[in-house]
Parts: C-alpha cells; sequence; structure tokens
C-alpha cells in the first residue's frame, strides 16, 4: 500500500494541543495507507477491524487499545458484518516528547515508546475498558489545552493501563499468567519461589525472559508486590506491623522495614500514621 | 507577633519522595499553629469545618471547600465545631510547582496556586464534583510518591475535576467571568443556554463566540455539564424518580437526558444511583 502523511495541523489550530475523533470505519480498505507528523492513540469502542500495520493485517477487536507513533503506517478495514466503531485521540510531537522526557524514566520503553516494528497495543475489557471510553468521552467536550491532554494521557498510562503490574503484548502467554497470578496473597508471601511455581519453568528461565520483557528479577518484581500488599494493610488495617510482615511472608522484620523503606521511602510506622484512613461512619 | 514558624518539606518526606498526602482529623481544643512553607499545600475539608487564620484575616471552611495555600501563606488551621471535622491535605515541593506553571503556563497562570492576590484560591465544590475530587485524591494512597504521580494528580484537580467551577481564565472579558458565576445557580442553569445568555446580558452570536474563546465549549456544553452534575448529585441524595430528576434539571426530553447523562458519568442514570446511595 502507498503511505501518505497526514498532519496535526490539519486538525489543529495554533493554541490547540489536541483532536478527539471518534468515528465508524469503512468496510473497504483507504487507497492510501497513512503515516503521521503526530501521535496518536486508538480504542476499538465497538466491533471488529482488520489493521493494517506496518505490511503486516491484524484482527482488532472491541477493547484494542494501540499506542502509534508517527512513523507506524496503517489503514483500516471494519468488519462488514459488525462494523467498527474507534476513539482516536491526537496530539502534537512536543507532549510525547515532553512526557518521555520528565516521566519516562518511570515507564520505561512502552507505550509510544515502544522499540519495536509494531505498536505497543493492549487489551482492555470490563471496568478498564468504561473507564477508557469514558475518560475519552470526556476528552471530547474539553477545552484543548496542553494540561487537559498530558493529563489524558498519564491518567491512561497510569490508571487504565497501570504500566507498574500490567504486561505488554509481545511477553510469553505463561509469564503474563504468572504476574497475574502472583498477586495473590498466598503466592506473594511466597516470593521469588512463589512466582517461579506459578510460572510453571526452570528457575532459570524465569529470571531470564523476565528479564528481558521486563528488565527486573522475580524477586524484586515480588518484593513490589509484597510491599504493595502491606502498605494496604498498613493503611486500612489495626494489623500490627510484625503481623503486616507476616502477612507478606517476610519472617525478618528488619528485612521488612529495609524493603519498605526502599520502597515507600518512610518506615511503616509513618506510613501508617500518614495514611490512615478514617473508618466512614453513615449517616 | 512571635517569629514565624516555617515548616520544611524535608521534616515530612525523604528526598526521593515527590509529596506528602495525609487524610486526617482535627482535633478539637486544639488551637493550630500559625506557619508558613518552603512547600506548597492543597487542603480538602472532607467533613465539618475549621477555623482558618490566614494572613491576618479568619474565615471559614465547610464541606467541600478546597484551598490553594502557596509557600508564603501565613496560616493556621483548627476545628471550628463539636462535630467531627475531617480534612485531606496534600504538601508538595515547590519544583513540582514551578514545573507546572512554567510548561502549562497558558493554563495555570495567575490561577490556583498561582494567584497573586493577598488571599489564597479558594473553590467550593459539591455533589458530584465534591465526591469526584475526594475520589481523585484517595488515588495517591498506597502508591510510590513520584513526580509522576503528583503532577498528573494536580493536573487532573486543575484540568478536569475543578474544570468547570474554575476552569475560566482571568483573562476573559469580566461579563462572561460573572456569567459563569451565576449560572452555577440552578435557577439558571436548568434553563440551558438560554439561562445562560439571559445572565451574561449579551448577544446570542457575542456570548456563543466569546465562551467557546474561553471555555472551549459552547454554551449548551457548558450548561448541559451543570445540569447532568445537578442530576447526579440529586440522584445519589434524593429518592425522587428519574423521569422526575430530568424535568426539575429542564430535561423535557427523557432520551436525550440519558444520553447526555451516559456520555458524562458513563452509565444510567439509575446504575449512578445505586453506586451512589448511601444507605
Amino acid at each position: 500500500m502507498k503511505v501518505t502523511t497526514f498532519k496535526i495541523e490539519d486538525y489543529l489550530d495554533r493554541g490547540e494541543a489536541f483532536h478527539v475523533a471518534r468515528k465508524g470505519l469503512e468496510t473497504s480498505y483507504p487507497t492510501h495507507a497513512h503515516n503521521h507528523d503526530y501521535f496518536e492513540l486508538f480504542l476499538v469502542e465497538r466491533g471488529k477491524t482488520e489493521h493494517f500495520i506496518n505490511g503486516k493485517i491484524e484482527a482488532l477487536k472491541k477493547g484494542a487499545l494501540v499506542f502509534i507513533r508517527p512513523s507506524d503506517a496503517h489503514a483500516f478495514k471494519a468488519s462488514e458484518t459488525e462494523g467498527c466503531r474507534i476513539i482516536n485521540i491526537m496530539f502534537r510531537k512536543d507532549t510525547a516528547d515532553h512526557l518521555n522526557a520528565r516521566y519516562g524514566a518511570e515507564w520505561g520503553e512502552r507505550f509510544f515508546w515502544l522499540k519495536d516494528i509494531f505498536p505497543d497495543t493492549y487489551h482492555l475489557s470490563g471496568p478498564r475498558l468504561e473507564r477508557a471510553i469514558n475518560a475519552s468521552s470526556e476528552l471530547q467536550t474539553s477545552k484543548r489545552s496542553l494540561s487537559r491532554i498530558e493529563q489524558f494521557l498519564l491518567f491512561f498510562m497510569t490508571r487504565v493501563i497501570d504500566y507498574s503490574v500490567s504486561v505488554p503484548v509481545g511477553m510469553p502467554v505463561w509469564l503474563r499468567n504468572a504476574c497475574h497470578n502472583a498477586r495473590s496473597p498466598e503466592i506473594l508471601r511466597e516470593g521469588a519461589a512463589g512466582f517461579v511455581q506459578v510460572a510453571g519453568r526452570g528457575h532459570e528461565h524465569v529470571c531470564r525472559v523476565m528479564k528481558v520483557h521486563m528488565g527486573v528479577t522475580p524477586s524484586i518484581y515480588m518484593n513490589k508486590l509484597r510491599m504493595e500488599h502491606a502498605a494496604m494493610h498498613l493503611g486500612s488495617s489495626d494489623m500490627s506491623i510484625l503481623e503486616v510482615s507476616l502477612e507478606c511472608g517476610i519472617e525478618n522484620l528488619s528485612h521488612f522495614y529495609k524493603l519498605f523503606r526502599e520502597h515507600y521511602g518512610n518506615t511503616p510506622k509513618q506510613y501508617r500514621k500518614y495514611h490512615r484512613v478514617d473508618p466512614v461512619q453513615p449517616n | 507577633m512571635n517569629e514565624n514558624l516555617t515548616l520544611l518539606i524535608d521534616e515530612y518526606i525523604s528526598p526521593q519522595m515527590a509529596y506528602h498526602y495525609v487524610r486526617s482529623e482535627l482535633e478539637h481544643n486544639a488551637r493550630g499553629l500559625l506557619h508558613n512553607h518552603d512547600f506548597y499545600e492543597m487542603t480538602l475539608i472532607e467533613r465539618g469545618q475549621v477555623l482558618h487564620e490566614i494572613n491576618g484575616h479568619e474565615e471559614i471552611l465547610t464541606t467541600g471547600d478546597v484551598v490553594f495555600i502557596r509557600p508564603n501563606d501565613l496560616h493556621a488551621m483548627s476545628a471550628y465545631d463539636a462535630v467531627r471535622t475531617s480534612i485531606i491535605s496534600l504538601k508538595f515541593r515547590c519544583s513540582t510547582a514551578d514545573h507546572l506553571v512554567e510548561r502549562y503556563a497558558k493554563d495555570l497562570r495567575d490561577r490556583f496556586f498561582w494567584t497573586k492576590a493577598e488571599y489564597p484560591t479558594r473553590i467550593y465544590l459539591q455533589g458530584a464534583q465534591f465526591e469526584r475530587a475526594v475520589n481523585t485524591c484517595m488515588t495517591l494512597e498506597n502508591i510510590q510518591c513520584t513526580d509522576l504521580r503528583i503532577e498528573h494528580f494536580l493536573m487532573t484537580m486543575m484540568t478536569f475535576v475543578l474544570d468547570d467551577v474554575a476552569r475560566i481564565s482571568q483573562a476573559a472579558p469580566s461579563w462572561l467571568i460573572r456569567a459563569c458565576d451565576a449560572s452555577q445557580n440552578p435557577q439558571v442553569f436548568i434553563r440551558g443556554a438560554a439561562g445562560f445568555i439571559e445572565v451574561a446580558g449579551r448577544g446570542h452570536e457575542h456570548v456563543s463566540r466569546q465562551t467557546r474563546k474561553y471555555l472551549g465549549i459552547t454554551p449548551t456544553q457548558y450548561t448541559n455539564r451543570l445540569r447532568i452534575q445537578h442530576s447526579a448529585m440529586l440522584l445519589s441524595k434524593s429518592t425522587i424518580s428519574v423521569l422526575q430528576i430530568a424535568q426539575q434539571c429542564g430535561f423535557e426530553n427523557a432520551s436525550y437526558f440519558h444520553r447526555l447523562f451516559k456520555q458524562q458519568y458513563g452509565c444510567t442514570p439509575a446504575q449512578y444511583r445505586r453506586r451512589h446511595t448511601i444507605n
């Protein structure tokens, strides 16, 4: 397919920072694929579509969320039987560059900054999909300001997809499942051993593959989950700190203190003091 | 007066942390200590009444008030009456505030934390917006206190939660600012765009053009948002039927009401009521 380049200036006035389009797709391919001088996030709201992307054809269905970079050349062809509706959010390069420069270290090379031929793709369902659609429709009626689009993108990256726990497409299924299953308290109590066990592969292999796809070892990953679990109990229960530590499967209390401080910058006690939630009393 | 007490952010958080978040109760009979800061602070009154001494003046803050405290503001907070008083307080570094106002100067300059007025910006939230503000604050619980989280949070509060009440820039014509204020009144917003144009006191065309310019949306969209928010508040706080609520908010056409409601809250009015009814 031949490629033409779409320009952001055709959608935006000077001083406007983004554009939202919500549209039904045609059931045949356009004559040209297109790439862009801007970034684009699209979400399949309903139906199914073929997606021609950088020379490959993939099937996308309701819930697919794709982070398109300027150089990605693509085109759509909606399913003839079901049709397809997408929400498309486009914004300037300056926004992407800024977000990556300021916060990129936190999320690493993913989303718009994935170093791969194909763009980063996620599949949303249930409440996450609902949240994504709501946020996009609210964006549509908002002022097209710079702060609004950057707020919106950060919302997608931290709250719709929680980058600290979500798993990119392209990762082996067993590893994805292991990440999911490792969040249950019985497993996270076992630490790295628990992770390796739910992964159902050899220890060495699990470490190597995880390092490649997620940049961390099972033990670092599990400690993070354990500390989040601990923080949840500290903030919302009356368990003693020792009990919380045991609840997370850490028997050595000073090790628990050390990990907790590394993760939250506070001691568990300070954390509890700061984050204590009042019991809500119904009127 | 005694020498001022200056609170330091480093006494609350370690160097790698970007903010401090606390949801707490104010003790009764304890007078707050007058202080200023080397940081910024956002306080939301979640329940009760607070006596706020601020730059030599006293005010009463009530449930739903949000205050944007600047480092130099000299202030103290104390519980004002005998009911339970709880507040959400968020402290963050000057580097965060400086970054935000530099990058989003057009949206934020002279507003919120950056007003040059004698007293800090104070915004009163009610109904669905207040709920949304509290929920947004709670997203800061149990996460790592990074720049990303605090800056995203502040942007969410300033561009999204407070969008409708505070979105209008001070550069807008004063008649438009007054019209936005006046439109917060149900008597006005239930009449939709017509009500808005009437309080603006200018010609239809002119009002529409200026509203689009300064609020980024049309008078109809603006008043629809207020009407839908009001309906959400009635859904959660009353037992009036959905149809009656639609009518009270000035919607004659129930399916139009449903569609707008769904667009704004992502669920039907009946679902919203089920989720938000308090036993």
